[in-house]
């Protein structure tokens, strides 16, 4: 069993998750419970984005799943001066991001937090 | 001296005298397997169907053709027993009693069942070696099972986020037949793995419990009592120009819960799915388990009969 590549988002809850088979890799979008039902840009907004490579599955073939966390991205809306927002973004690399990869740039990021759908959950 | 050794003889060649005929006898009471009409044969490209033929169709089709060492007893008890249980898991010669995308599953479980060397059962590739799959023809086998319509599924139906709720609203959950009840509390529970089971188009997120995330951590098996997991399941909707697949419909929730002693007769696991917003209970009989652990049970049974645990990539 490999528990390093379980990622503990303590007290954020899943929004979504999405395959990028370019990349080869899989992520989970998660966020604070409070902004799950209201607008993803609104104050005290929290977003953790965690990004696994992709690996065949041990035990069957025909599925790929996570394996080692590729990088964890983090975004938070606080309040700023004259009534604006602050936006904050921070990219952390993980054990199997390799130095040759590039860092995506975080317009392209942020946007990708804000406007993924939420996955329909029961 | 004479009288013992005349007594001697005569019990040297009597005895095996009345083995020899007790066998005989025996081979008339052989439970003989026989071939039952075939209403339905699997249709596949025909180098697939030798494969199939040739190293599956004893055990699971009406077609077995035995040779003459395997219908003597008591071999012919064990053979007889395989192709009952064999036929009874799934059996290309009734292979419409399978609904298509079942029909699809039960093919890439075979190419597994194959890889890891499972199938077809070892006490039959020991007396026919000839039987065995080969690498270039598991190589054939994935490379058809690739061309199945589910293997390019798209989601495109517009996604329906709730069901209308019916005038009396209650706050029962559903409840499977073998009794295990739905619990929305997995969205609580930590995340153990994120998977995209190319294979059917869909795409899960597989919850687990503190009892769970725990045994994880500790690389505990097997799993305690106690330990659940859920696993949501959702359709794939078309890759978008990044390269990026979303999660298109929900499909259903899959459960298993560790109870060594309420689910002793499935490997101490409990199974549950249900299915679409209305989270309708899976199976028409409380045998439906049975089809669970059947897969598992042959797959993984190194992880404590667990698909969805982080592992280390196989080397
Ligand atoms: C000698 C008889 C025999 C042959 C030959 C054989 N099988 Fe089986 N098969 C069985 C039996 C018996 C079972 C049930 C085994 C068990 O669950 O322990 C089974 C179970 C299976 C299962 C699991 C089905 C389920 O219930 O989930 C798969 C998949 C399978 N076989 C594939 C194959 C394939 C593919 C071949 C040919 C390459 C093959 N078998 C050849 C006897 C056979």
């Amino acid at each position: 069993m490999a528990p390093e590549y379980l990622y503990d988002a303590k007290n954020q809850q899943m929004i979504s998750s999405s395959i990028n088979s370019r990349n080869g890799t899989i992520s989970l979008l998660y966020g604070k419970d409070e902004t799950l039902s209201s607008k993803r840009y609104s104050e005290g907004a929290n977003y953790t984005l965690v990004t696994w490579k992709q690996k065949p599955m041990p035990g069957w073939y025909g599925t790929n799943m996570n394996s080692a966390i590729y990088s964890v991205e983090t975004m938070s809306v606080q309040p700023g001066t004259n009534h604006q927002l602050n936006l904050r973004y921070q990219f952390k690399t993980g054990p199997s991001f390799d130095v040759k990869n590039t860092i995506p740039s975080a317009k392209e990021r942020i946007n990708f937090i804000l406007t993924q759908p939420k996955a329909v959950q029961p | 001296m004479k009288n013992v050794s005349s007594f001697f003889y005569r019990r040297i060649f009597v005895l095996p005298a009345i083995i020899i005929v007790a066998f005989a006898l025996l081979q008339l009471s052989a439970s003989s397997f026989k071939n039952p009409v075939v209403t339905a044969e699997i249709q596949v490209p025909e180098e697939i169907k030798q494969i199939l033929e040739r190293s599956c169709y004893d055990c699971h089709s009406n077609q077995s053709q035995f040779e003459w060492f395997d219908k003597i007893v008591p071999a012919s008890y064990l053979v007889a027993h395989d192709v009952e249980v064999g036929r009874s898991r799934f059996n290309f010669s009734e292979w419409d009693s399978n609904p298509p995308a079942v029909q699809e599953v039960l093919l890439w479980e075979m190419v597994n069942a194959i890889e890891q060397e499972k199938m077809p059962l070892e006490r039959y590739t020991w007396l026919h070696p000839d039987r065995k799959v080969s690498k270039a023809e598991l190589i054939t086998l994935k490379r058809y099972v690739n061309t199945l319509s589910g293997r390019h599924k798209i989601d495109t139906a517009k996604i329906k986020r709730s069901v209308i709720q019916p005038v009396q609203v209650t706050t029962n959950h559903p409840i499977a037949l073998n009794g295990i009840s739905y619990t929305p509390a997995y969205k609580n529970w930590k995340v153990i793995s994120v998977t995209d089971k190319y294979d059917g188009g869909s795409m899960r997120v597989v919850y687990g419990n503190d009892i769970m995330i725990k045994a994880i951590k500790e690389k505990k098996l097997p799993f305690p009592d106690g330990a659940m997991m859920a696993k949501l399941v959702w359709g794939k909707q078309r890759v978008d120009k990044e390269g990026n697949t979303f999660p298109g419909n929900f499909q259903n929730v899959q459960l298993m819960i560790k109870d060594s002693k309420k689910y002793s007769s499935t490997e101490g696991w409990g199974f549950a799915r249900f299915d679409g917003l209305e989270l309708k209970p899976y199976g028409k009989t409380a045998a439906f388990e049975k089809n669970c652990i059947n897969c598992h049970r042959l797959l993984v049974p190194q992880n404590d009969f667990v698909f969805n645990i982080p592992t280390k990539p196989i080397k």
